[in-house]
């Protein structure tokens, strides 16, 4: 975990836009996910943007 | 018991950001996750509900970050072309009063630059400018932060302003007269205040005139542009007023000037370095003018629309658009049209040094991107407040607590919302769609309460400890924040308290 948040704090720009991709990018996908009922693909895309919202708590 | 769910998203952050001094990007993610987790589970969220909120956001988001990281562009494309130190240095020749100096550069100069740039750039610049003319550290980080706050809303290029649109769907047309009536009233005080920060009550007492007529001038002019629908340059627009009518200012209180050898005032420097802006003012009025133009460039308008949406509880969501945005006419394009023009002037009068263009966008990149990951979490977290009923079960919450007395705790709430997430635009991501809500439930005049809003937003921004910080160290007060916030604290606390009166004297008259 140490190691971890030393890597995010010398890499803080490369995490940060990581981050930001995760969580604004399957948005994109979201829309037809949701007209069309695709429980699935919906909650795969909505895993992605809570992982990116989780690793933004590692971030300083 | 669902009051106190609903509030715990906004409350964590709060805790989060003050208590435990979390960034914004981090408490955002916290927020986001608490607010999903809250709205699935307590409100009956479903799976579609929860999507359709992403996109929304995504759209709403986008109409903000477009604006914020166009507006940044500009500001580097100027600063590395050394414009801004130009434009700087120069206002020390205009006087040697010291009361006119704070005034010109703590007040004037840190509402232009607020226009144009923002994000803790007023004082950042200001900070030691004012050290080098001879003003305390102390004074002169508390100068500029009081000094630009009236200017945030309609500074950043309108990215706050917009903000407030967006979360709030309202037109701007609706919510500007208000909102810049408020901040124009409250830079009068602002002028004071910056006076004697620096000088003292002496320097109130002699400069009071000065301070009507900058104040009466910046203020008028912001809110003619703004109800003219030139928001997005209304703060800058009241700048540039503020520094024409600073010029015969500062000759009658003039002090003693030293223009001799290095120190005389390169006049050809100062418009090449002035004209980028121009360039901007001419730009932004032609596409707002121009009918053809207007038309040509917005052909192009993305726009989603979403089918109605019900959580288990029975909230409903009308079926409607989402944010439209209008591509090529949208205010964060123009920006970047702007940017280019200035980027050639600054280029053609070889004001770069080589490898300028990749310092200049790798320095967009790296400033804009933590706040980015901010405004998409925050704003998601907003959207599932609302289409969940979370924002609304808070808000009845408030109007049956606070009643008739809510436009007097209005301002508080945005000033809260500033404070702790650092913004001025956060605060309305985060808190517009809750005061429009509870504004609606009182039957209270939704645009008084909005501008009370964004105008307690703006005026707290400045002493949100991230900008603090940012001041603190440019002025050699690194470690001795706490001493900034308590000066702050009395003179921000009586604007927000201004801004609380005239909101409830606006809903009375209402």
């Amino acid at each position: 975990m140490f190691g971890l948040k030393q890597w995010i704090k010398k890499h803080k720009f490369q995490f940060h836009l990581a981050t930001f991709l995760m969580i604004s990018l399957p948005a994109l996908g979201l829309y037809s996910a949701a007209v069309s009922h695709q429980v699935y693909l919906q909650w795969a895309l909505l895993g992605l943007v809570i992982l990116g919202n989780l690793a933004t708590l590692l971030s300083d | 018991m669902n009051f106190w769910l609903a509030l715990t998203p906004i409350a964590l952050i709060l805790f989060l950001m003050v208590g435990l001094r979390w960034g914004a990007a981090r408490a955002g993610g916290a927020g986001y996750l608490a607010s999903f987790l809250i709205a699935a589970l307590s409100f009956g969220a479903g799976t579609q509900l929860i999507s359709l909120a992403h996109v929304k956001a995504l759209l709403l988001s986008l109409d903000v970050l477009l604006i914020i990281w166009a507006a940044f562009l500009l500001y580097r494309v100027a600063d590395e072309a050394g414009a801004i130190q130009t434009i700087g240095s120069a206002l020390p020749h205009l006087t040697a009063d010291r009361g006119m100096q704070a005034l010109t550069i703590g007040w004037v100069f840190a509402s232009f630059l607020q226009g144009v740039g923002g994000f803790g750039v007023p004082v950042a610049v200001i900070a030691p400018l004012l050290v080098g003319l001879g003003f305390s550290p102390l004074a002169a980080v508390v100068v500029p932060s009081i000094g630009h706050g009236w200017a945030v809303t309609f500074g950043s290029l309108g990215s706050s302003f917009n903000a407030l649109m967006a979360s709030t769907n309202l037109p701007g047309e609706a919510l500007a007269p208000a909102a810049a009536f408020f901040l124009g009233a409250s830079s009068l005080l602002v002028g004071w205040q910056v006076l004697h920060a620096a000088e003292g009550w002496r320097a109130v007492w002699r400069l009071s005139p000065a301070v009507l007529v900058l104040g009466v001038v910046m203020g008028a002019v912001q809110y003619g542009a703004a109800v003219s629908g030139l928001w997005n340059i209304a703060a800058f627009l009241g700048g540039m007023a503020g520094l024409a009518a600073a010029y015969p200012l500062a000759r009658r209180y003039n002090g003693r000037i030293d223009q001799t050898g290095n120190d005389r005032l390169d006049l050809k420097k100062l418009m090449v370095a002035v004209s980028g802006y121009f360039l901007l003012v001419v730009i932004i009025l032609a596409v707002q003018l121009i009918q053809p133009l207007h038309s040509f460039l917005g052909q192009v308008v993305l726009r989603v629309n979403f089918p109605e949406t019900v959580t288990a509880l029975g909230y409903v969501t009308p079926a409607g658009d989402g944010r439209n945005l209008t591509i090529f006419r949208h205010t964060g394009v123009v920006l970047l049209y702007a940017a280019a023009a200035a980027y050639l002037i600054y280029r053609q009068a070889g004001l770069y040094t080589p490898g300028a263009i990749d310092r200049i966008l790798d320095g967009t990149l790296r400033r804009v991107i933590s706040s980015s990951v901010s405004i998409v979490s925050m704003v998601t977290m907003a959207v599932i407040m609302e289409t969940s009923g979370m924002t609304d079960t808070l808000a009845r919450g408030l109007a049956d607590s606070v009643g008739a007395l809510f436009p007097l705790v209005a301002p508080w709430i945005g000033a809260l919302g500033a404070f702790m997430t650092g913004s001025n635009t956060n605060s309305n991501v985060v808190f517009g769609a809750l005061q429009l809500r509870t504004a609606t439930i009182l039957g209270l005049e939704v645009t008084i309460i909005l501008a009370g809003q964004t105008a307690g937003a703006a005026l707290a921004s400045v002493m949100a400890p991230t900008k603090v910080v940012v001041g603190a160290s440019t002025a050699g007060m690194a470690g001795k924040e706490g001493d900034v916030m308590r000066s702050l604290l009395i003179y921000t606390g009586s604007l927000v308290l201004l801004v609380s009166a005239l909101t409830q004297i606006g809903a009375w008259l209402s």
